[in-house]
């Protein structure tokens, strides 16, 4: 059975955002708001589907390479889920701001990314999970791996799947692995999938019921 | 009316040419190709386009490829410099990597600050190098003596038919596989570089990407440009090699990146990677017929 480290979230922390969540997942802390639909800038219009702008804040400084990086990554996530084309000639915004970074830093904020979309309203296909497995010089898989376990594991797969049918959204991998890892990588996070929908609904109901904005889960896949 | 219908409706355009029968080709080439899933150029649905590389192309760098996959070319030249190792860690070099698209190369490109593609392809190759140790920083402290070589690895893009990126991995792979570094001799006290005395820089993996476009429900390998232009997602499977016998052995996986709609199963994914594994030990294959490793 693998070990995932507690996962916390909360819902409308942003009073002006129209969606927002924090999740924090281990030390990882994540927090994101979604803007939208709204207006558009001209030039970004699209006649057929609403434009999509993802925005990665680093803790500190500017955000840089690696920032666009996980934004196009997230971005080719996230239109997946989006039905796009329901909101023609609009735009949507999605600001993440890292808190922390102790580790499974992507699949933190792909949470936090879906739980704000579900904060905000916006019609989904789908909720969409994450998950990351380092693997360790041993040959271990370590799920959810915090951040020493990355550093010292020989490489790193993220892989984001749709709660509702399993399949694979995204996936970016680091480090050098082989076919075997890659593939329980990949059922380890189909498996994750059904846990994290188990949680979001959980995590909707306490918000809808009013009582407490927090909702807390310690799982094991 | 072929030329019309490609102008107002591309998508449908392409999407007619994957199913079968064709309609479009018994239009225009007869009962000829019953066969199904021909692409707009021709190939089938898993076959690449035609590959050329060109070692040791320019002259005034260490290590240089030129590359071409169709209509993508694509060149990479590898500049060594001597430097002080960075603070935080004295025992190691440098690599940079930088991937220019220059409005040279598509009319997609408007001059300016680089694009966001660009940046996240310097990205990927950068981290698929160091990440995968294809090249050991550790290897480029030169001496006890506080001094180590920086490797700058510039890729322009030529032309951009299509799938920059296997072209850039492969022009990045065998640009590095032709490097050699000059001697340094640190025993008199200062420095001495003696730039006829070269060796060749180890190179323990040889990354080759291999990327496939999803297309509705098609997966196309080796995409051209519009055929990219009209995909909504894209995988690509990054395979290392290295020689085990004088063999390309291709058995490691140094990246599988997925993204954009549709999802696939993870059974598919898989069966990508063996597919990308297969065609990698044909480009390793070239890339050691090219640097005339292996005699035909």
């Amino acid at each position: 059975m693998a070990e995932l480290r507690p996962l916390r979230c909360e819902f409308g922390v942003l009073e002006r955002a129209d969606g927002s969540a924090r999740v924090v997942q281990g030390a990882t802390s994540v927090l994101a708001g979604v803007y939208g639909p709204a207006e558009v800038k001209a030039g970004k219009e699209r006649s057929n589907r609403a434009s999509l702008e993802i925005v990665v804040k680093p803790a500190r400084g500017q955000g840089g390479v690696r920032e666009r990086f996980l934004e196009q990554l997230l971005a080719g996530c996230c239109e997946q889920c989006i039905l796009a084309s329901l909101h023609p000639h609009t735009a949507l915004s999605v600001v993440l701001q890292i808190h922390t970074d102790q580790g499974s830093l992507l699949s933190t904020l792909c949470l936090a990314l879906c739980l704000a979309l579900v904060d905000s309203g916006l019609p989904l296909s789908s909720p969409f999970s994450s998950l990351s497995t380092a693997c360790s010089p041993d040959g271990d898989l370590l799920t959810d791996p915090s951040l020493a376990q990355e550093q010292a594991s020989q490489s790193l797969v993220t892989v984001m799947t749709d709660c509702s049918s399993g399949r694979v959204i995204s996936t970016h991998t680091q480090g050098v692995c082989s076919l075997q890892q890659l593939e329980s990588s990949l059922a380890h996070a189909e498996k994750a999938g059904e846990k994290m929908k188990q949680f979001y609904q959980k995590a909707v109901q306490r918000r809808l019921a009013k009582d407490a904005k927090f909702s807390h889960l310690n799982i094991a896949i | 009316m072929e030329l019309d219908f490609k102008a107002l409706q591309p998508a449908e355009y392409l999407a007619t040419f994957l199913v079968s029968p064709n309609p479009l080709l018994l239009f225009s080439v007869g009962s000829f190709v019953q066969e199904h899933g021909l692409r707009p150029d021709g190939r089938k649905a898993d076959e690449a386009r035609p590959v050329t590389v060109n070692t040791g192309s320019v002259s005034t760098a260490d290590g240089s490829a030129l590359v071409r996959m169709g209509g993508t070319l694509v060149t990479c030249g590898v500049k060594a410099e001597l430097s002080n190792p960075p603070v935080e860690s004295g025992d190691c070099g440098y690599l940079v990597c930088n991937v220019d698209l220059p409005p040279l190369c598509s009319p997609r490109v408007t001059p300016g600050p680089p694009t966001p593609r660009g940046q996240s392809l310097s990205q990927h190759l950068q981290d698929t190098l160091i990440s995968c140790r294809c090249v050991d920083v550790k290897d480029l402290i030169v001496g006890q003596d506080n001094l180590c070589w920086v490797l700058y690895l510039d890729v322009v893009c030529l032309c951009d038919n299509g799938n920059v990126r296997d072209a850039v991995f492969f022009a990045a792979t065998a640009a590095l596989r032709n490097t050699s570094l000059p001697t340094v001799d640190v025993s008199s006290g200062s420095p001495e570089v003696s730039y006829q005395q070269r060796h060749p820089l180890s190179l323990p993996h040889l990354p080759l990407a291999i990327s496939y476009s999803l297309f509705e429900s098609h997966i196309l390998l080796d995409p051209f440009h519009e055929e990219e232009e009209l995909s909504s997602g894209h995988v690509s499977v990054v395979v290392l090699s290295h020689l085990k016998m004088g063999q390309p052995d291709c058995k490691l996986i140094g990246g599988l990146t997925k993204s954009g709609p549709p999802s696939l199963p993870s059974q598919k994914l898989i069966e990508l990677v063996h597919r990308a594994q297969k065609r990698a030990r044909l480009l390793a294959d070239l890339l050691l017929t090219a640097s005339g490793d292996k005699k035909t």
